[in-house]
């Protein structure tokens, strides 16, 4: 499968003439995003996301390294008329509603009267269909981010970046996006999220790359990465208390249940039955997305200095 | 071309109330000069034309040196750099936004003078507006280049200092001096153009956007100049 969205090594250093200081975005990053991926892109703030976005878009260059986006190198015009872009803080020309999607539209190449359509059939997905005359700099922050998501998807792009689509919205809006962003997986479009909102990756993507300190620090599809192989559930009755190497045992209406790793299954199930006591369930222990990002945040990586 | 248009469109709707205000300024400052009793001395109406033509050229250029700062703390220049629109293509937009702003400021001042002095030539009016056009033209791509990686003030005051400094000699060469040239021609309602001074301020805007848009294409966008 191709790649529509690569990144090559790339660092970026930000430097401040007047304080003497450089800073290093992103070291070394290297990733790859498939054509029909939705993939969530996860970090704590300053991690790098946003600046490995702009630097796809052309809108910050890269200091070492490069990359392609949708076999364009980064910075290509014609390539970015066929994606569609979220900023986290999405500012537009202050004009009705309308004229923004149109305007956003044609500014990827989008002809009259499909311009128009686009604009129309866009505004009531993303439910402001009766503000479309409504001057935009009377929006609240939650509109700009419902009519952000709206001009992303103007050009019916291949590869659709968002970052932060959901941060400022009530639930039901939150619904509205989320159904936006399924359709375009159901009509095969390529997603590349950045989001805090491990509830909505964890809904929507099929793959998640967990980026600390500018580098990638683990990737991988949603299910391998949730699923942890080492640890396994077990759920036991008629026992009196559960096996010694059991972790976070609750007992509930009669049964046990227990956490026991890998290499001690064998043994803690003989010590359920030489008690008298009977298995229910035996399943590999998942975590959540929360967990494995508070897990992998917390690890100690070697930080600092710039990349090699 | 569309994309340069719609850029352009935007910005001048963004400072629409700007627009109107250099549309109405010309009418006001005429208004000081006209009398119901007896029409406006030649001398009076060339010192009043001087004037606006050195605030026009001036605050164009200040409109251009700001342009890109304030797309940039608006991040409105995000948006718009997202989609399938090159550097080239912004800058181009941004400078013919200030063209068009020039452009009607000075055929407001031709249309004020007219109404002033009986008897003004239709050949002088076009030729005020051309000069002016024309130096207003090189102030802000001139603004522009150095609003790419400089703060706008600074930007401002050398596109200024370089537009009018000139003015402090008594005869500016053309080819280094043609915005200070044109302002003279501007100014003094002649009755001939200086042909050779619209060339090379044409000529020099389109270098200094070239060299902006070469510097630009090497910025970061999302980061603001110190």
């Amino acid at each position: 499968m191709a790649a529509v969205l690569e990144f090559d090594g790339v660092s970026k250093r930000y430097r401040s003439i007047f304080a003497r200081q450089d800073r290093w975005a992103l070291r070394d990053f290297t990733l790859q995003i498939e054509a029909g991926e939705i993939v969530g892109f996860l970090g704590q703030n300053g991690a790098g996301k946003t600046t490995a976005i702009h630097i796809a878009l052309g809108l910050c260059v890269p200091t070492k390294g490069a990359g392609k986006l949708l076999g364009r190198r980064f910075g290509d015009a014609p390539a970015r008329k066929r994606i569609g872009f979220l900023s986290e803080t999405p500012a537009f020309y202050h004009q009705k509603a309308f004229d923004v999607l149109k305007f956003c539209g044609a500014l990827n190449g989008v002809r009259e009267p499909e311009l128009s359509r686009r604009a129309h059939n866009l505004l009531e997905a993303v439910g402001l269909a009766s503000d479309s005359n409504r001057n935009i700099g009377k929006f609240s922050r939650g509109m700009l981010q419902r009519i952000g998501v709206a001009q992303a998807l103007m050009n019916d792009p291949e590869l659709l970046i968002l970052d932060e689509p959901t941060s400022a919205l009530d639930p039901i809006s939150r619904l509205q996006v989320r159904q936006v962003l399924l359709d375009a997986r159901a009509k095969g479009k390529t997603v590349f999220l950045s989001s805090h909102q491990l509830s909505e990756v964890e809904l929507v993507c099929d793959r998640v790359i967990f980026v600390r300190e500018g580098r990638v620090i683990s990737s991988g599809s949603m299910s391998d990465l949730t699923q942890s192989a080492n640890e396994f559930e077990i759920v036991a009755e008629n026992l009196a208390s559960p096996p010694a190497s059991a972790r976070n045992a609750q007992q509930q209406d009669g049964r046990w249940t227990f956490v026991v790793a890998k290499e001690q299954q064998q043994q803690a199930i003989e010590m359920v039955w030489a008690a008298g006591g009977t298995v229910l369930s035996l399943v590999p222990r998942t975590q959540t997305l929360e967990e494995l990002f508070i897990k992998l945040m917390s690890k100690s990586v070697p930080s600092g200095g710039p990349p090699a | 071309m569309r994309p340069v248009l719609l850029l352009a469109g935007s910005f001048i709707r963004q400072n629409r109330w700007l627009l109107l205000a250099f549309i109405v300024w010309p009418f006001l400052l005429g208004a000081f000069a006209w009398s119901p009793q007896h029409h406006a001395r030649r001398a009076e109406v060339l010192e009043i034309l001087q004037q606006e033509v050195f605030y026009g050229v001036a605050v164009v250029a200040f409109l251009a040196s700001s342009a890109v700062y304030n797309e940039k703390r608006s991040r409105r220049i995000i948006g718009v750099l997202s989609k399938g629109v090159s550097r080239g293509q912004y800058l181009w937009g941004l400078l013919f936004a200030c063209a068009a702003f020039a452009l009607i400021y000075f055929v407001a001042v031709a249309s004020s003078v007219a109404l002033l002095l009986v008897g003004l030539s239709l050949q002088s009016s076009v030729f005020l507006v051309l000069a002016g056009f024309s130096a207003s033209f090189w102030a802000a791509a001139l603004a522009l280049l150095f609003a790419t990686f400089l703060h706008p003030f600074l930007a401002a005051a050398i596109a200024g200092s370089a537009a009018f400094a000139p003015l402090a000699f008594s005869k500016a060469n053309v080819a280094v001096a043609s915005a200070a040239a044109l302002m003279q021609v501007a100014g003094s309602l002649a009755a001939g153009l200086d042909w050779p001074a619209v060339l090379a301020a044409w000529f020099e805007g389109v270098v200094f956007t070239l060299a902006a848009i070469r510097i630009f294409a090497a910025r970061d966008v999302t980061v603001s100049i110190e």
